[in-house]
This record gives C-alpha cells, sequence and structure tokens, in this order.
C-alpha cells in the first residue's frame, strides 16, 4: 500500500509536546508530535516508532560511582551513551544490578549520598545537566524531565491527600495560588483515572490500591506536561490485571500527549507494547541497542539472547506446551566490586572467544540503527 | 471422625483440602459490631503426588493465607486438611511436629526470609538443629551436599547471607527447606521477586528437584507466566473460593471462568512487534 | 470523638488508680503527722488521741479514703493537718505555679530542639551536626542538680537575676509592664535549668527522627518532582517525622514535671516542690496525695495532648478506627 509521507518541519524543534493538529481528508483531528506521523490515503495515519528530528536529551559516556560503606567507589554505569528524540519511547531492559535505575537517578541528579557522576555528559534541551545547579535542576524536575518511582506504595506522602500532592509538583513550578493548583490536579487526576476523581483526590495514600497509587505517581509526572518521563519499573508490586491496566494507561498517555519515555523494566514483555528502541544494560554497560522489534526477532548480544530465551513461555505468542525446562544464562552476574578486567558478560558467555578476557569490547554498529558490544561483531 | 483415612484413590493423593475456612474476625473497643472477613471461604483441593498445583489469584484473594493455614502458621476456622492420609488438624502436638517437616514452605522475598547474619551453611542446616538431628559433623556433611544440589558452592558456606545476591538467597531457602527430607514444597510467590534469567535457573532447578527427589509442589502466584513451565495442574481462587480449576495446559489455553480469562489476557506478551498501528 | 472519649476514660481509670496506690503508701508508710505531738512531753496523750479522732486517723484505711473522695467532690481536697486549712486553696496556687514553670520550659524546650534538630538532620554528617551532638551528648551527663546550683550560684555572683522565689516583694505595687518583666526575671533561671537539662534529648530525638524521614522514598520522589528544599524539609519531612516526636512530647512533658519538681525545692520556686517535700517530712497525708493527684493530672493532661495532635498529624490512626 503506497503511503504519502507528509512532514511536519518544525524549527528549531520545540521543546514540549507538540501539540500539531492534522486535519485529516476523512475529517478526523489527530494531535501529533512532530515527525511523527505520516499521512495514508483515505484518512487515518501511520504512526512512526522514531521520528527523525534532533535528541531530546543526549547523553555521553555516563559514569556513576557509588561508595560503599567501606568508602571504596564502586562503578555501577560505565560509558553510556543514548539518545532519545522528542516525542521516541526508549526501554532500557536490564536485571538487578546492571545500573538501569542508577542511570534513570543520575540524568536528574537524584543519586544518593555517596553516588557521584565521574564523567559523561547529560545533554537535555541544549543545557548540560552534569554541570546544573541544584536551583536549575529543580526547575527541571518534574516540569520538563520527570521520574515515576519504582514502588508507589512508599513513593507518596503518608500523611497528605494524593490530591494536595499532585497539586504540590503544580505549585512548585507554575507558582499559581492553591486554589488554580488544585483545579489543575484535579485535571491531571482526570487523566488517569475514570469515573469520580474527586473521592479519589480526597483520599490519602494508604486508602488507595497499589494500581490506584501507580495512576497518581503518573499524574503527578505528567501534571506539568513535561517532555520527558521516566518510568522506573512502573509495574512492579502490581497484580497481573491490574499492571495490564496501568500498561495501557502509559500507553494511551503515550500517544496522546507525545511525551518523550524512558522505560525502565526487567521484563521483555513490558517493554514489547511500549517501547520504540531499547538499550540493553548489563553490569553496569549498555551491551545492545537498537529498535524493539530487531531485537528482540534477532538480538545480537548473547546476553540479550539467552535473556529473551528465557522469558516463560506463557508470556510470548503461543501460550505453554506444557511443563519443562526453561533455556537458561548460567552462572550469575558478577560482583561490580570485583570485575573482570575483559568483556563482563564473559564468564557465562556460549559464544566467548580468547579476546573476550583481555579488554571490553568497544562499540560496533552491525547495522543501520543498531549498536552492540560485543566482539563477535568486531571492536 | 477418624485421625487417619486410608483407600487406594487416596494413596496416591498427597494433599487434599475439604472445606476449608478462615475467617478473620475485627472488633472495634467498646461497640457491639463485628466485622467477619472471610479470607479463605470454603476450599477444595488435592494435590497428586508428585505433581505441581498451581493456586492463581489477585493480592487479597486468600491464597497466602490458604498456604498458611496449611503449615499451620495459621489455624483455619474450619474444614479438613489430609495430609498422606492424616488430618492434620486432630493430630498430637508430636506427631504434628514430624508431620512439619514434610511440608515447607517457601517465601516471595529471599531478603526477609533468611538472617542475613548467618551463615550460608548455618541457614541451611537450621532446621536440622532445631529438630535435633544428627550429630554435627553430620549436619555439616547435609548442609554442604544441599548447598551443592541447588548449585551454591560449597566455598560460600561461612559467607553470611546479606552477601548473596536474591537468587542465589531463593537458592538458600529451597536449600533450606531440603533439609528435612520434605515431600511437599509450597512456593508462595517465591519467583515473583527475581530476575527473568535467576527465575528460569530456579525453575529448572525446582523441576530437577521434582524428578530426582519425587517432590510435590504447590505453586501459589498472581502471575501466569510461568504456570506453564511447572504446572501440571491448575486452580483460580478468587475472593477465598476456588472458581475453576482442570489441568495447566487446558485452563491456560481455553480459560472458562471469567476470572481466568482476566488473568491470562493480563500477562504481557511480546507481540508481533508492530509499534502503535492506528486504524482508521 | 470516641476515640477522646476512649481516652478520657482512660485518664480518669488512670487518676482512680493513682489515687488509690498513692493513698495506700502515705498512709502505710510509717509514721504520722502526729508522731513529734506524740513525742512532746507537753501533750498529753489524751490530747493526741483526740486530735487523732477529730483528724479521723483511727479510722481503717477504706474508710478515710472514702471521706477523702468525698472531700475531693466538694472541692476541698482534704485537709492539710500542718496548714490546718482544706488542702484546696494551697494546692491550687502551687500547682498554678507548677503548671507556669513546667509549661513555660516544655515550650522553650521544644520551640528551641525543633530549628537545631532540622538544622543537624539537614547537615547529616557535616561539621556543624557533628558538633551538636557532641555538646548534646555533654550537657546530657551534667545532672540537673549540679546546673541548677551552678545557675545559683551565677545569679548570686552577678546579680543579674533574683536567686528565689516567683516574685519580689511590694510585687503588687509594680505597673503592669514593670509586674512582667519582674515575672520573667523571676522564671528565667529555672526555666533554663529545665530547658537545658531536657534540651539534649529532645535535639537528639528530633534529629534522628528526621535523618529517618529524610533517607524515605516519598521524600526522594517528592525531591524528584522539583518541590524546593524548604517546603521539601517543613511540609513534607516535619509532619512525616511528627509521629514519634509527639510521642516523645507526651513522655517529656512527664519528665519535665519530675524534674521540675526539684528544681523547684533547689531554687525556691513556689510550686508543688516544695510543697510536696514539706507535706512528706511531716506526713501530712492529704496534702500529699493532693499534690501527687495535681502532677497525675498534669501529666495526663500531657499525654492526652499527645494522644490528640497524633490523631490530627497523621490520618493512618483517624481511619485506623474504622
Amino acid at each position: 500500500m503506497a503511503t504519502h509521507p507528509v512532514h511536519f518541519d518544525l524549527s528549531p524543534p520545540p521543546l514540549h509536546t507538540a501539540r500539531l493538529v492534522c486535519s485529516l481528508a476523512s475529517g478526523k483531528t489527530l494531535f501529533l508530535a512532530p515527525g511523527f506521523a505520516e499521512a495514508q490515503p483515505g484518512g487515518g495515519c501511520l504512526l512512526h516508532g522514531r521520528p527523525p528530528q534532533a535528541a531530546l536529551l543526549r547523553v555521553r559516556d555516563l559514569t556513576v560511582q557509588l561508595a560503599t560503606d567501606t568508602g571504596a567507589a564502586i562503578p555501577v554505569v560505565e560509558a553510556v551513551s543514548f539518545d532519545i528524540a522528542a516525542g521516541e519511547a526508549v526501554g532500557i531492559l536490564g536485571e538487578s544490578g546492571c545500573g538501569k535505575t542508577t542511570t534513570a537517578l543520575a540524568l536528574l541528579r537524584l543519586l544518593p549520598p555517596g553516588g557521584k557522576i565521574v564523567r559523561g555528559s547529560i545533554e537535555f534541551a541544549g543545557r548540560e545537566l552534569v554541570t546544573s545547579g541544584e536551583r536549575e535542576l529543580e526547575k527541571i524536575r518534574g516540569a520538563e524531565i520527570s521520574l515515576i518511582f519504582q514502588e508507589p506504595g512508599i513513593a507518596l506522602h503518608p500523611m497528605r491527600r494524593v490530591g494536595d500532592q499532585v497539586g504540590e509538583v503544580i505549585h512548585a513550578h507554575r507558582g499559581w495560588n492553591w486554589k488554580r493548583c488544585r483545579e489543575e490536579a484535579a485535571t491531571a487526576l482526570a487523566q488517569v483515572f475514570s469515573g469520580e476523581i474527586s473521592r479519589i483526590s480526597e483520599a490519602y495514600p494508604h486508602q488507595l490500591s497499589g494500581g490506584q497509587r501507580q495512576r497518581v505517581l503518573i499524574a503527578q509526572a505528567l501534571a506539568c506536561r513535561p517532555a520527558l518521563v521516566i518510568a522506573d519499573e512502573p509495574t512492579a508490586s502490581l497484580d497481573a490485571t491490574t499492571q495490564a491496566e496501568i500498561l495501557a494507561l502509559i500507553k494511551d498517555l503515550k500517544l496522546r500527549l507525545g511525551v518523550a519515555l524512558l522505560l525502565i523494566s526487567h521484563n521483555p514483555a513490558i517493554l514489547a507494547g511500549l517501547a520504540d528502541r531499547i538499550l540493553v544494560m548489563y553490569s553496569g554497560r549498555v551491551v545492545e541497542e537498537g529498535p524493539l522489534e530487531r531485537v528482540y526477532r534477532a538480538p545480537l548480544h548473547p546476553y540479550t539472547k539467552g535473556l529473551l530465551a528465557s522469558m516463560p513461555r506463557g508470556a510470548s505468542e503461543s501460550p505453554a506446551a506444557g511443563k519443562g525446562k526453561l533455556p537458561a544464562i548460567s552462572g550469575s552476574p558478577p560482583d561490580p566490586a570485583r570485575l573482570p578486567p575483559g568483556c563482563p558478560f564473559e564468564p557465562r558467555c556460549p559464544d566467548r572467544l580468547a579476546i573476550c578476557t583481555t579488554r571490553g569490547p568497544a562499540e560496533v554498529q552491525p547495522e543501520a540503527a543498531r549498536r552492540v558490544w560485543c566482539f563477535k561483531y568486531g571492536g | 471422625m477418624a485421625a487417619e483415612q486410608t483407600s487406594p484413590e487416596v494413596a496416591s493423593t498427597l494433599l487434599r483440602v475439604k472445606g476449608l475456612r478462615k475467617f478473620y474476625e475485627q472488633r472495634r473497643w467498646l461497640s457491639r459490631r463485628r466485622f467477619v472477613v472471610p479470607a479463605v471461604d470454603g476450599v477444595d483441593l488435592a494435590i497428586a503426588r508428585g505433581t505441581t498445583l498451581a493456586l492463581v489469584g489477585e493480592s487479597g484473594s486468600g491464597k497466602s493465607t490458604l498456604a498458611r493455614c496449611l503449615v499451620r502458621l495459621e489455624e483455619p476456622t474450619a474444614g479438613e486438611i489430609w495430609y498422606d492420609g492424616k488430618n492434620l488438624l486432630l493430630l498430637s502436638r508430636a506427631e504434628l511436629r514430624a508431620i512439619q517437616a514434610h511440608i515447607q514452605l517457601i517465601f516471595q522475598d529471599p531478603a526477609a526470609a533468611l538472617n542475613p547474619r548467618l551463615t550460608a551453611l548455618e541457614i541451611v542446616v537450621e532446621p536440622l538443629l532445631v529438630q535435633g538431628r544428627g550429630t554435627r559433623r553430620e549436619r555439616r556433611e547435609r548442609g554442604l551436599a544441599l548447598m551443592e544440589q541447588v548449585g551454591l558452592l560449597s566455598q560460600w558456606a561461612e559467607r553470611p547471607a546479606a552477601e548473596f545476591s536474591g537468587g542465589q538467597r531463593q537458592r538458600l531457602a529451597i536449600a533450606r527447606a531440603l533439609a528435612l527430607e520434605p515431600r511437599l514444597l509450597i512456593l508462595d510467590e517465591a519467583l515473583s521477586a527475581l530476575d527473568l534469567s535467576v527465575q528460569a535457573q530456579i525453575v529448572n532447578l525446582l523441576l530437577e528437584l521434582q524428578v530426582s527427589r519425587g517432590l510435590t509442589y504447590l505453586y501459589i502466584t498472581h502471575d501466569l507466566s510461568l504456570v506453564g513451565h511447572l504446572a501440571d495442574e491448575m486452580a483460580v481462587m478468587q475472593r477465598g473460593r476456588i472458581v475453576e480449576r482442570a489441568s495447566a495446559p487446558e485452563l491456560l489455553r481455553h480459560p472458562q471462568h471469567a476470572h481466568t480469562r482476566a488473568l491470562v489476557a493480563a500477562v504481557p506478551r511480546v507481540e508481533a512487534f508492530t509499534s502503535g498501528q492506528v486504524a482508521p | 470523638m470516641r476515640f477522646l472519649a476512649g481516652r478520657l476514660l482512660h485518664g480518669l481509670f488512670l487518676l482512680f488508680g493513682v489515687s488509690v496506690l498513692s493513698f495506700l503508701f502515705v498512709a502505710l508508710a510509717p509514721g504520722s503527722f502526729l508522731d513529734e505531738m506524740r513525742l512532746s512531753p507537753q501533750i498529753s496523750p489524751e490530747t493526741v488521741g483526740a486530735l487523732r479522732a477529730q483528724y479521723g486517723l483511727d479510722r481503717p484505711l477504706p474508710v478515710r479514703y472514702a471521706r477523702w473522695v468525698r472531700s475531693v467532690l466538694r472541692g476541698e481536697l482534704g485537709f492539710s493537718f500542718a496548714y490546718n486549712t482544706p488542702a484546696a486553696p494551697l494546692l491550687r496556687v502551687r500547682a498554678r505555679n507548677t503548671l507556669v514553670l513546667t509549661g513555660s520550659a516544655t515550650l522553650l524546650a521544644w520551640a528551641t530542639a525543633i530549628p537545631i534538630g532540622v538544622w543537624a538532620a539537614a547537615r547529616k554528617g557535616r561539621v556543624v551536626d557533628q558538633l551538636t551532638t557532641a555538646s548534646a551528648t555533654a550537657l546530657l551527663a551534667v545532672p540537673d542538680l549540679l546546673l541548677a546550683l551552678g545557675l545559683l550560684l551565677l545569679a548570686v555572683r552577678t546579680g543579674w537575676f533574683p536567686t528565689g522565689g516567683m516574685v519580689s516583694l511590694g510585687f503588687e505595687a509594680l505597673g503592669f509592664g514593670a509586674k512582667v518583666k519582674d515575672a520573667a526575671r523571676h522564671l528565667t533561671l529555672p526555666v533554663v535549668t529545665l530547658v537545658v537539662g531536657t534540651l539534649p534529648v529532645l535535639v537528639k530525638h528530633v534529629r534522628a527522627a528526621l535523618i529517618e524521614v529524610l533517607d524515605s522514598a516519598f521524600l526522594r520522589a517528592a525531591r524528584g518532582h522539583g518541590i524546593p528544599r524548604r517546603r521539601l524539609l517543613f511540609r513534607y519531612a516535619l509532619p512525616a517525622a511528627a509521629n514519634p516526636l509527639i510521642s516523645l512530647f507526651g513522655f517529656s512533658v512527664g519528665a519535665l514535671l519530675s524534674t521540675s519538681l526539684l528544681v523547684e525545692v533547689v531554687m525556691s520556686w513556689p510550686g508543688l516542690g516544695p510543697l510536696l517535700l514539706e507535706a512528706i517530712l511531716a506526713r501530712d497525708l492529704y496534702l500529699v496525695i493532693g499534690a501527687v493527684m495535681f502532677s497525675t493530672v498534669f501529666l495526663l493532661a500531657g499525654n492526652l495532648l499527645a494522644d490528640v495532635l497524633l490523631y490530627a498529624n497523621d490520618p493512618r490512626i483517624r481511619t485506623g478506627e474504622r
């Protein structure tokens, strides 16, 4: 089927979610992020996963260390580089200890005491965040980049009403009077809850279910219409059905509002419906990057292959064929305090080569728009 | 009611639960009113020897309460629990103690279930110590053997539990559970807190142990994704009752009850890799 | 409301219990008011006997207790042998004075402890914090008595503050402003003693409670939303840290009351302390019990206030009622 691409050229690219109105022949009106859409004959729109725009967030060589109780510095994130374009959804796939949460915290300079960015740059909309002062960062957090924390149960203040807490975020950035902030908070809550929200707004966190709390966190994150939302394991500790609801909600919001999304998860299935591009992290490093479908269909790095293979079959396309073993990667992730000199995955790698113990692999681009850090492909 | 019951049909059933009820009562001080919360409201179950039954339900469905009743961490309000032909609720203390070695519980959070200050070996031999079995040397040997069986290196025996990763701790918990040679392992969300690759390793370990030791599993979870790999039979629990029960592959492929269908539909799937097609 | 009623009922039961116990202790203690008289050769045994009957000291204990309760309900609070009047007016005046002292000390102590504790917690680990903790610990080691005597010494040497009493002679003649100034000068030393005595404990607890809260997830999440630092501290951290501090408040009222009795004696503040001491030495039964009861009432009131504050502060306690 032939498509007639319609490009919306905006320069300079807007920082915040662009609200382009696309009126189609069919009479439908859609809100689109720039470069995100292609009009199709007969009405309708084909939304692209990757808009060809200048990067909203540009991370280069980010390296973070955490200090232990003994004072030793442990490398937790090592030379991570990636871009996120406006309206794009990027996923970070990795297991515990791979540095994904630390990366997210580092982006907003929210590292715990003892955490330090030792080198690298984080460029957001032209500003360098690594050298920004606390005042500047306060303005960016929640308003231009939002973070949805991992556990909804403890991420809300236990003694304040939920509506107030959303209002606080608005108040901090807009400086309106309280009444207006509360109204705006109600609007933000209405985006994530269906039905009567006054009851929710007046409730305290302990009166809400896990799923409801997660929705509140999402409302807080979107209240000031940020350009980028970072969601760290947004469905951990939720029931299966609630998880599905929240994922659907995030998907819907992403399409409607056109925010850029950085989604962090250890479960490839969760990223599948949401992210356009993914980064696979292992032991503090990015080991593979590419468009989601390409990486899932044809993973390059042995870790990615192993991880995708160990997904329970109940989560893949065909239902479980019956009781039986799962292909599993042998061994455990290395201790970050005692990393071997070569590739960190080498001890567990089924495809290891002699060179893999000598030094860490360099970035290789085996195909367009895909990067991998593995000696199998060069480097 | 006789404490024992034997019949050929029963001989192959390791655990049978009949009409189990567990109610919680809440009272306000100085008030007449009582709120009765039925956590488990009439549950019938049977698990055949050497097989795995998956008990699936959301939070609040009563599945964890049921697990606790089975190991007598909670006392059921009503009903019967038959283990290996004996009614658990009618046994004397001494008899119960002997049986309790046969039924072991593994919890969701490996960090909370293990004393972080004890060494790995101390944790694994603790049940032997409590039940007063064997000499010190025998216990040590047995502990090391168990650690090896679950895939933990014997040189880690003196390491404190706090230094182990989540997956390794769960292996320790399994080793500890195996110390008393149980027949029935109850896994209460034991895999939910683990990373994918670790989950796969533990699943494989559990399957191996089931074959080599003839273990029976009760796998309790809210997440259906692993049920197909582990379970022979599956029962779905909602609000304290079992709403559907069948063989696992059957139930996963053709769920009948609305709640089961919802649970099956909720499993996140890696779709056929389309990112956002909007139909006209 | 039900909560409050429950607490009040609880308090009343407690008062009853305290009254019975203190009555028992004092009445059963060896010696009685009339002992001195008995020893004196000038007073005949018959007089003593008559006095005993008159004061009701020859009746059995439960009867005496019942009579005392009736006297309480009449508002007389028993009878003071030493002063030869009903106990109530004596007790009321002294109780008021103790309340003034303890109340001011509590307010001042907390008003000082909270800012210092917050300040130290916000700069945890830095020099300022370490200094605060060190000085708090050092101060904790100083006994209250020593502190009181030290301040008295200061007063004597420098003459900046009066060395005792609540008001100067000729207080009545002073104008309003002068009256206030005079009362304040007299109040200063005892209050300072009490405050300096309790401050270290309070500061340490405020600091600890705040540090724990500052580490919590919801605070980090709020920080992640760009909530400015000052607002984070006062609108997020402090209310969350308030729970253990409110409980401490209830406890601090009790502690301050007991310390104040001692300080009153040393610094000649006309409160319940000196009265109690006197009455015990003289075996003035009903005065002793009266003083104890007043102290208990203050203590219970402080705890009731703490309960109410806790209820008001934490919605989880409020809705936990359901």
